[in-house]
C-alpha cells in the first residue's frame, strides 16, 4: 500500500462529485456495425442527484444507452450531454470523470493484483499526486466497506465483495453519475440488502439497469421503461410497477 | 484444412525475394475467399496477426555481412545493412501475413467439428486434436472477456482539466504494469475457466476425447479435392520458380 505524501487539500472533499450530474439525451439513434439499430429515438432528460431505474427486457437497449452516457458508443444519430458537455471527442476525457460505469460483471472492472490497486487505476490516470490518490482510495473503499479488503487480490474475494470493490473503482474518481448494469445479479439476500443501504446513500445521480424490480421499487423514485429501443414508460416507480399490463406488454413480468 | 496445411507449406517453400510469386499466391488465396464471402481487405487486415512476427524476422536484416547496403555507428552499435538479410526478412514477412490469411480462411469455411475430425483423419495425436477443438471454441469467449475488460478500463481513463495534466495517463511503466496486469489476469481467468469446464465435461462422462456426433461420412469429392490441392501447390512452386525475384 503505498503511504501518504502528506494532505492534498485540492482534492480533500471525500468523494464530492464536481459536475452538476445532469444528463441530456437528445433523439439519440445507434446501430451496430452488423446494421442492428439498438436505438430508435431516445429522448431523456436527468436532473443532478436524481436516483432512476433502467427497466426492460433482454435487448431492450438498455446497455447500449448505457454505453453512450460515458462514449463507449457514440450515437448514429442525436445527442448526448453528460454534466453539460456533449459527449464528443474532445470532451471524452472529461465526460469519463464525471461518468462512473459499474459493469455486471465485476471481473470486467478488476485487474489489478490487490484491491488497493485497482481503485487507484482511475486516479492515477487522471493525473492526481500520490496524496491524493491515496485519499481518494481509501475513501472510496471506506465508503463501500471494502478498506479491510485492499491488499486482497480481487480474484479471491466473494461476488458481493468484488461489486463492492468494483463501485469503489468508479468512486474514487469522484464521478457526479454513477451507472450500474445489474447491481444485484448473483447477489445473496444480505449482499441485496447491503446494497440496496448503499445506493441509498449515494449522493450522486444514478442511473440503475436492473430485472429486479423490488430494487427498483426500494431505491428509485423514477423509472424508465425501454424496448425494442424506444422509451415506452417514464415515471413514479410506484405507478409503472402497479400497471400489469404494461410490465406484461415489455417482458416485466 | 489439407489445402490450407499444402498452401502454407508451399508458400514456405518459397525462395527469398519471389516477391511477385507471394502476390500470385495472395491472388489465389483472395479468390478462394471470394467464393465464401470474405473481403479481401478484411483478410488482409486479419492477416496483420501475423505482424509480431516482424520483430523475430527484423535482426536477420543486421546479422549478415553480405551485400551490405549501408554501415554505420547508433550510440554504442556499430551496425551493417545486409541486402541478402533484408530480402530474407521482408520475404518471411509477408510469407507469415499471406499464411495467416490462409488460416483465417480456413477457420472461416470450416466448422470446429469438421477441423476436429479433419485433425484426426490426420492421424494427430487425441490430445492435440481435442486441444484444437477447444481452442477454436474458447479463444472467441476469451476474445470477448478481453474486450470487455478493456472497454473496462476505457471507461476509467479519464482525463479531467486542472492541476496535474502533465501527469495525466500515468507513466510508461505504470501503463505497462497494467496492461501485464490485464493480461495476467485474463490468463488465470482462462485457467479457472478451464477447470470449470473440465469439472463441468467429467460429471458428464468426459473421457478426453471432444465428441463430434456422427463422424462425417466419406467424401465422395476427395479425389478431385486432392488434385486440386496438387495443382495448387505446383502452381506456387512454379511461380516461384519461374516468376522474377527481386
Amino acid at each position: 500500500m503505498p503511504h501518504s505524501h502528506g494532505h492534498d487539500h485540492a482534492h480533500d472533499a471525500p468523494l464530492a462529485p464536481a459536475g452538476d450530474g445532469t444528463i441530456a439525451i437528445s433523439h439519440l439513434h445507434f446501430r451496430y456495425p452488423d446494421g442492428t439499430e439498438a436505438l430508435r429515438g431516445i429522448d431523456l432528460s436527468i436532473t443532478g442527484g436524481e436516483k432512476v431505474a433502467l427497466l426492460g427486457p433482454n435487448g431492450a437497449g438498455k446497455s447500449t444507452l448505457m454505453l453512450h452516457l460515458n462514449g463507449i458508443n457514440r450515437p448514429t444519430h442525436g445527442t448526448v450531454h453528460v454534466a453539460g458537455m456533449q459527449v464528443s471527442n474532445e470532451t471524452i476525457g472529461r465526460v469519463r470523470a464525471e461518468v462512473g460505469l459499474v459493469f455486471q460483471d465485476p471481473d470486467d472492472q478488476l485487474f489489478s493484483p490487490t484491491v488497493w490497486d485497482d481503485v487507484a487505476f482511475g486516479p492515477t490516470h487522471m493525473g492526481l499526486t500520490a496524496g491524493a490518490i491515496h485519499d481518494r482510495v481509501e475513501v472510496a473503499l471506506a465508503a463501500v466497506g471494502a478498506l479491510d479488503l485492499a491488499q486482497r487480490a480481487p480474484m479471491r474475494l466473494s461476488i458481493g465483495q468484488r461489486k463492492r470493490v468494483a463501485l469503489a473503482t468508479v468512486l474514487a474518481m469522484n464521478p457526479s453519475v454513477l451507472v450500474f448494469d445489474e447491481p444485484s445479479a448473483g447477489l445473496d439476500p444480505r449482499g441485496r440488502r447491503e446494497l440496496i443501504e448503499l445506493l441509498q446513500s449515494l449522493t450522486q445521480t444514478l442511473i440503475v439497469s436492473t430485472h429486479d424490480l423490488e430494487l427498483a421499487r426500494a431505491t428509485f423514485p423514477r423509472s424508465i421503461v425501454v424496448d425494442r429501443g424506444v422509451i415506452v414508460a417514464d415515471g413514479s416507480t410506484s405507478e409503472i410497477l402497479a400497471n400489469r399490463e404494461l410490465l406484461l406488454a415489455h417482458g416485466l413480468a | 484444412m489439407l489445402g490450407a496445411l499444402s498452401f502454407v507449406v508451399a508458400v514456405a517453400l518459397l525462395p527469398p525475394g519471389s516477391y511477385v510469386a507471394l502476390l500470385a499466391s495472395w491472388l489465389m488465396l483472395v479468390t478462394v475467399a471470394a467464393f465464401i464471402g470474405v473481403r479481401p481487405a478484411q483478410l488482409a487486415r486479419r492477416g496483420f496477426i501475423a505482424f509480431p512476427f516482424v520483430v523475430a524476422a527484423l535482426p536477420i536484416i543486421f546479422l549478415r555481412d553480405d551485400e551490405s547496403l549501408w554501415s554505420g555507428t547508433i550510440g554504442p552499435l556499430t551496425l551493417h545493412v545486409s541486402g541478402a538479410g533484408l530480402r530474407i526478412a521482408l520475404t518471411a514477412i509477408v510469407k507469415a501475413w499471406v499464411s495467416v490469411q490462409a488460416s483465417v480462411l480456413l477457420l472461416e469455411y470450416a466448422t470446429p467439428a469438421s477441423i476436429v475430425v479433419a485433425l484426426r483423419r490426420m492421424r494427430l495425436p487425441e490430445p492435440i486434436a481435442t486441444s484444437a477443438g477447444l481452442m477454436i471454441r474458447y479463444v472467441e469467449i476469451l476474445g470477448d472477456e478481453a474486450r470487455r475488460m478493456l472497454r473496462a478500463r476505457t471507461s476509467r481513463s479519464a482525463s479531467p482539466i486542472g492541476d496535474g495534466r502533465e501527469r495525466i495517463g500515468g507513466t510508461i511503466g505504470w501503463r505497462a504494469r497494467t496492461t501485464g496486469n490485464l493480461v495476467g489476469s485474463l490468463f488465470l481467468r482462462a485457467y479457472a475457466r478451464a477447470q470449470r469446464i473440465e469439472d463441468a465435461a467429467a460429471s458428464r462422462g468426459a473421457t478426453g476425447s471432444l465428441s463430434v456426433g456422427m463422424l462425417h461420412e466419406t467424401d465422395p469429392r476427395l479425389p478431385v479435392k486432392v488434385l486440386a490441392v496438387t495443382a495448387l501447390v505446383l502452381l506456387i512452386t512454379l511461380c516461384g520458380a519461374l516468376l522474377p525475384r527481386l
